[in-house]
């Protein structure tokens, strides 16, 4: 090149050399308005977004004027954005995300704004480390915070008018007034609204804006007081119900008007010093006077010292307390208040502890009843100190229930005066409880009500009342292995049951016996051994002592006996009744009542079955117990005795009417074909011999013989009775013994059945005369049988229907005509039962064989021999024809006879 | 014709007390017995003339058989002579023939009633049975059956009520059989009627002997 050339190019480098330096030199001095030219030259290019690598837009507009108004208005933008070199800018950055620029551009905040400076609010903030300061405060237009409370000025100018409303689409008016003074007295006075309203863009506002309820924007707006107030700064009992949106902050410290702590305990002061005035009553309508005193001091105590009296006491406020409030009762406001504890306490978490569970679930104890309101202390704190008494009775006061699964319902409510009256009153509830402490509150599963009572027995009572103490008293040893102690000891009011010596007998048998005890038989049947003293007392043994009847026991013994069952313990019951009463018991035992208890009817009588054994009445002089007794099981003979004039007399009250045992003796009561009943009409009606002579005689003199023969061959109900009477045979041997079917068993070597059918051979359930003779044919060479007769009724509960005296046969062709009204029957006796009584055709007593086999049985007329009769026709017959034939003769030998007096 | 004094008073006012008692007595008794067929007067009627007549019976008897056996012509007239047989049988088959065939034929009766011997040895027989067992038996068995009772030992001798009634019965069957041939025999006499005026005047006409 050439020189001027070289020259040229030199000149133009240090020309520019040093227009550079001087541009570098001078750009220090010029940065502020340079850069500020420069970085806004571009920056305040609406619509520069960039990508990040995240998706999002970062817009890097600024809006030159509202930079340059803000409180860094003075400042460079390379103050905050220091790690942008305008050398170098722009170029390519990598930025991960908004907030992680936000974040990095904020450190450079504390250049200037170091956290020691800041407000406490801030504290809490920066520790969190999730919001950056440009969150709160913005970037670029940072104003001064007293130009906040400014604009918190802007928006009360509207939101100061009272009937500000909005109606949502819920259905609810959302009030938009908020009290300015109030509001710039609260906490949050100082910083405007936008810090909480950050929705709204003062710049477009107001706007139609889609809130479907308030519930649903009160939780959009309070997630936002997590910005200053992080979660985890906050106190425990936010921790619990702030999770997962249960409860928005406002529930508590209200939305515009918050207080702060100093203000929340200058208001609690406020109350307290009305209601720290005792004796403040106020009488509700129902009469009840609820005490409005509270301790100040005891309340300051509390849990909930600090916590403010609105917070639970809902709705009430200076502006508007005291005024009438209309409280039902003392329980209802109660009710309405701790519905409130739910808020800050969740029933979800309480339910945690398994007691608490159930007692929340049932509604029935409030919160109240057991922490307190404002006594309250810690329950922790009260937990660790109560004594177990104290602690356990704390809920054992109350009329709690436990339900089994059989639907039975125990009370756990424990009177604690029984307890201090009862032998262990100096006992710690853990004592007996063993398995249960502060820690442990088991559960248990028994099913039923005994279940229960029959297992804590053995596992709490007997650890120190061992078995072998127990074996000590062999009675109370057995029934302590099959009841349950509480039963008869009673459990929290257990008292000595040391009998005092010289106790009368009866008291100290009545000492266990008067409670519900149980005696099990060996076939495991129950029975009670309860006495009822009352009964004995209004008994006839009410001065007997116990053991005179149960002999072998006494205050010193008590034998442990095992039966089979109840009836065996029954039976041995007569044992004791015979001691005393010796000759009814013997009767009794012929009777044939005790003979059907015997062959095992369940339904027979014994001497406790009729009497009775502790309520023993005295029976003798008692008629109508008389009668009942029996009528108790024979109503069916009840009823026929009720138609009878004996009957009409019991009715009438009088003294010597005839009742059951009366006739069929009270203890001997035999069979009726063997109880000779006709006695028992004579024992009362004891001239009937006389009165019946009066009319029933055979001329010419009145022989009481005479009646006698009638007694003797009829009953005296079938001439007093009205009902179906008939001619009975009985089948008796000859010493006069009834033949029973069981001997003639034996004599044919026939079952009794097949007796049965050969009587009636041709099965017509009658039996003809000749049947009858025929049948009698088979064992008459064996045995000599015969019959004996009698005139009965057929039925004998027709006995009973015993007629008046105009109403009784008096009419002798009642019974002494051969077509008198009587039907036949054949008796053959039963071994120790009722005898079988058969059909049998009533002219079997007017046959010829009726003679040999009927010796001593004869009724004129009826029981006649028909064919007697036949003969006397015949007689005379013969005896008119002998007269007839011989006159006959005479008559055709007349003429010989003339002829030779003739000739 | 003479008139012989058959029958004393005392025999002619039993006979008749007897007769009428029989007649009613039979009379009664069927009443008693066949009370569905015969409604002549009721049971308790029938029963009571039947008992009192019994009784009167019973005194009857005991006249008679103060009388007779006071007066020993018991043993002359009513008792058949067992110590000569075979003379009693003969004359007894004379009679039977008599009755039989003689009478038929005209011949005249063998007996001849005296005083002393007023029955014939059939009548005598049959009497004799009669006065001594079939009426004492009656009368006793008509006692048993008055009161049974009182009278059971007399009952139980004869083998129980229904013997008894048995007895009775058949009697009373036999009586009344007897009667009706009784009655007819009575007009076997002289005359129709002379057997009965003689009952009643106590004079039986005997033809005279030759």
């Amino acid at each position: 090149m050439k020189l001027n050339n070289k020259i040229f190019y030199i000149f133009g480098i240090v020309v520019f050399l040093f227009i550079f330096t001087s541009f570098y030199i001078f750009s220090e001095n010029l940065t502020f308005a340079k850069s500020e030219n420069s970085c806004l030259r571009c920056h305040s290019v609406k619509r520069l977004p960039k990508v990040l690598l995240n998706g999002e837009k970062m817009d890097l507009y600024i809006d030159k004027t509202g930079f340059l108004n803000s409180v860094h208005g003075s400042l460079s933008c390379t103050d905050c954005h220091s790690d942008i070199n305008p050398a170098t800018h722009p170029r390519p950055m990598k930025i991960s995300s908004k907030l992680e620029y936000a974040k990095k551009v904020s450190q450079s905040c504390a250049n200037c704004h170091p956290e020691d400076g800041l407000s406490p609010i801030h504290k809490n903030i920066l520790k969190e480390g999730k919001i950056s300061c440009t969150e709160c405060h913005g970037s670029h237009y940072i104003k001064p915070m007293k130009e906040l409370a400014k604009d918190a000025d802007k928006c009360l100018d509207c939101h100061s008018v009272e009937d500000l409303s909005k109606d949502l689409p819920s259905g609810e008016k959302m009030y938009l007034y908020v009290n300015k003074e109030k509001f710039l007295n609260s906490v949050h006075g100082k910083i405007g609204c936008l810090f909480c309203h950050r929705d709204v863009d003062p710049s477009n506002h107001p706007q139609p804006v889609e809130i479907s309820s308030k519930q649903e924007y009160a939780k959009k707006i309070f997630k936002n007081c997590f910005n200053c107030h992080p979660l985890n700064t906050l106190s425990p009992i936010h921790q619990g119900f702030l999770k997962e949106d249960r409860m928005v902050c406002f529930g508590c410290h209200g939305n515009h008007y918050v207080k702060s702590k100093a203000q929340w305990k200058e208001e609690t002061d406020k109350c307290l010093r009305c209601h720290s005035v005792r004796r403040l009553p106020k009488v509700l309508p129902n009469g009840e006077q609820m005490d409005l005193y509270v301790d100040k001091e005891a309340f300051k105590k509390t849990v909930h010292g600090d916590v403010g009296c609105w917070v639970c006491h809902q709705g009430i406020d200076f502006s508007n307390h005291p005024r009438p409030m209309r409280i039902e009762s003392k329980r209802a406001y109660a009710k309405k208040i701790t519905a409130g504890c739910f808020r800050c306490h969740p029933r979800d978490v309480l339910s945690m502890h398994k007691g608490h569970a159930k007692l929340i679930e049932e509604e029935k104890i409030l919160c109240i009843d057991c922490h307190g309101h404002h006594k309250n202390q810690s329950f922790r704190e009260w937990k660790e100190k109560a004594k177990y008494q104290e602690y356990c009775m704390s809920c054992h006061k109350l009329d709690l229930f436990k339900t089994l699964p059989n639907k039975e319902k125990i009370s756990l409510k424990v009177d604690l005066t029984q307890l201090k009256e009862s032998v262990h009153k100096n006992f710690e509830c853990i004592v007996c409880h063993k398995d249960f402490s502060k820690k442990a509150h088991p559960s248990y599963n028994f099913k039923t009500r005994k279940e229960y009572s029959i297992n804590l027995s053995r596992s709490i009572c007997q650890t120190c009342h061992t078995d072998e103490e127990l074996k000590k008293n062999p009675a109370h040893y057995a029934i302590a292995k099959t009841a349950s102690c509480i039963d008869c000891h009673g459990y929290h009011n257990v008292k000595s049951l040391k009998v005092p010596a010289g106790v009368p007998e009866n008291k100290y048998c009545m000492n266990c016996h008067s409670l519900s005890l149980v005696k099990k038989m060996e076939n495991g049947e129950i029975l009670s051994v309860k006495v009822d003293e009352k009964q004995i007392l209004a008994s006839a043994h009410k001065d007997l002592k116990c053991s005179q009847c149960h002999i072998g026991f006494s205050t010193k013994t008590h034998p442990i006996r095992s039966f089979k069952s109840i009836a065996d313990y029954r039976s041995k019951a007569q044992e004791i009744c015979a001691n005393c009463h010796k000759n009814e018991t013997l009767e009794y035992n012929n009777s044939i009542h005790a003979k059907a208890i015997l062959k095992g009817n369940r339904e027979a009588p014994d001497c406790l079955k009729c009497h009775g054994y502790h309520n023993v009445a005295k029976i003798t002089p008692n008629l109508a117990l008389r009668y009942e007794t029996c009528v108790r099981c024979h109503d069916k003979e009840d009823k026929s005795f009720k138609e009878s004039i004996h009957y009409k007399a019991y009715e009438e009250g009088k003294k010597d009417a005839p009742v059951c045992s009366s006739c069929h003796n009270a203890h001997k009561v035999l069979p009726t074909n063997i109880a000779k009943l006709n006695e028992a009409c004579i024992k009362c009606h004891k001239d009937v011999k006389k009165s019946h002579n009066k009319w029933l005689y055979n001329p010419p003199f009145k022989l009481e013989s005479f009646v006698d023969g009638h007694f003797a061959g009829s009953t005296c109900t079938t001439c007093h009775i009205s009902g179906e009477k008939a001619i009975v045979l009985t089948l008796i041997t000859s010493e006069n013994k009834p033949l029973t079917l069981e001997e003639i068993s034996k004599l044919t070597n026939w079952s009794i059945e097949e007796i049965k059918s050969k009587l009636d051979s041709n099965k017509d359930d009658i039996i003809q005369k000749e049947e009858l003779y025929q049948f009698l044919k088979n064992f008459k060479d064996k045995e000599k049988v015969q019959f004996k007769g009698r005139l009965d009724i057929v039925n004998g509960n027709d006995a009973h229907k015993i007629l008046t005296k105009q109403g009784a046969v008096k009419d002798c062709a009642f019974c002494h005509n051969p077509e008198a009204q009587f039907v036949g029957k054949l008796e053959i006796n039963k071994e120790g039962e009722k005898p079988e009584k058969f059909n049998l055709e009533k002219n079997a007593v007017n046959s010829v064989y009726a003679i040999p086999n009927i010796k001593d049985f004869y009724v004129l007329g009826l029981t006649k021999i028909n064919i007697l009769d036949i003969l006397f026709v015949i007689a005379l017959i013969a005896g008119a024809g002998v007269a007839g034939g011989h006159i006959f003769l005479r008559l055709i030998t007349t003429p010989i006879r003339r002829k030779r007096r003739g000739g | 014709m003479k008139k012989i004094y058959l029958h004393p008073l005392p025999v002619r006012i039993w006979h008749w007390i007897n007769a009428i008692s029989f007649i009613i007595l039979i009379i009664t008794g069927l009443q008693i017995r066949l009370g569905d067929k015969m409604t002549f007067m009721s049971f308790q009627t029938a029963v009571k003339i039947h008992s009192w007549l019994g009784f009167i019976l019973i005194a009857n008897y005991l006249i008679w058989f103060v009388y007779y056996f006071a007066t020993l012509k018991f043993f002359k007239i009513y008792l058949p002579p067992f110590w000569r047989p075979i003379e009693f049988t003969k004359r007894a088959l004379r009679q039977a023939k008599y009755y039989g065939y003689g009478i038929m034929v005209g011949d005249k009766n063998p007996h001849h009633p005296t005083p002393e011997n007023k029955f014939n040895p059939l009548q005598q027989v049959a009497y004799f049975l009669i006065m001594i067992i079939c009426i004492p038996l009656q009368l006793l068995t008509g006692l048993v059956l008055w009161d049974p009772v009182k009278f059971k030992f007399l009952a139980n001798i004869l083998g129980g009520i229904q013997i008894v009634s048995l007895i009775h019965v058949g009697l009373w069957i036999f009586f009344s059989a007897f009667i009706i041939v009784h009655f007819y025999l009575a007009t076997l006499g002289h005359t129709f009627w002379a057997h009965f005026i003689a009952m009643i005047t106590g004079y039986e006409e005997e033809p005279e002997e030759h």
